[in-house]
């Protein structure tokens, strides 16, 4: 879902047009987009939140964990919820710099 | 116009919540989502125990739409008031109207989570409506407001 939003999304739209327009069947990556299963919107936006929180250097960085910590604590995210919020945005996070870094090998 | 001005919202007015006005009747609600984080918080946890069904697809539309309406009867809906007075002169009152629940009686029903959902049963493209508004971005941009308080 993340590596979709990120690298699809943006140009679906004009994709879905283009295609329309030519009467051309829709790629492959659109027709099985992913859904977000419901409920997974406060990590997947927690994600997106704190991407921009990431400290600046020559390779990408993980999101730090006091961002976390503070988006927690912000927001009421408590107890096990709050285990939740670290677990799937750090497995966001890993997929996401895996990508950015064999982009970057291209 | 930049880009934040055509698509940045108003945590505040997403927190604070905006009226939809339905005539005689008008609802107070905040945003299902953006910087509405109670909602994801409240759907995360009513969800969680069916995330196995969800991934395998056996999690059936009635069950998400009971689930759905218990959350934005705790987290969307913040307020209703039904109109006692007239159209040029309305005079709001907080409580929900006993016919609107499926019940009988004069008296406004308080604004609670119980009777909240008996609206959503009793009406249920009342929630479908305030579902599509609840998700509608654009009504919670500070400029939107600010435009329509000046109109």
């Amino acid at each position: 879902m993340l590596l979709y939003t990120l690298e699809q999304a943006p140009h679906e739209k004009k994709i879905i047009q283009q295609c329309l327009r030519e009467r051309l069947p829709l790629p492959q990556a659109i027709q099985k987009a992913p859904d977000l299963w419901i409920g997974l919107e406060l990590f997947f936006g927690a994600f997106l939140d704190l991407d921009g929180d990431r400290p600046s250097g020559w390779s990408m960085r993980p999101i730090p964990w006091t961002s976390l910590m503070n988006y927690a604590e912000a927001y009421n995210i408590v107890d096990e919820q709050r285990e939740d919020l670290f677990f799937y945005v750090r497995a966001m996070d890993r997929a996401y710099i895996k990508r950015m870094d064999e982009k970057a090998k291209k | 116009m930049g880009l934040k001005n055509q698509f940045a919202t108003d945590v505040g007015l997403e927190t604070k919540g905006i009226y939809i006005d339905y005539g005689n009747d008008r609802i107070l609600i905040a945003r299902a989502g953006g910087g509405n984080k109670k909602f994801a918080r409240l759907l995360e946890t009513k969800t969680k125990p069916f995330r196995r069904a969800i991934a395998v697809g056996a999690f059936d539309g009635d069950r998400s739409l009971a689930i759905l309406r218990e959350v934005y009867a705790e987290a969307v809906v913040l307020g209703w008031e039904v109109n006692k007075g007239t159209d040029v002169e309305p005079k709001w009152e907080k409580g929900i109207d006993p016919a609107d629940a499926g019940l009988t009686g004069e008296k406004l029903l308080p604004v609670n989570r119980e009777n909240v959902l008996k609206v959503f049963a009793n009406l249920p493209d009342l929630f479908l409506d305030l579902q599509q508004q609840a998700q509608a971005g654009a009504l919670f941009r500070a400029e939107m407001s600010d435009a329509s308080a000046g109109n």
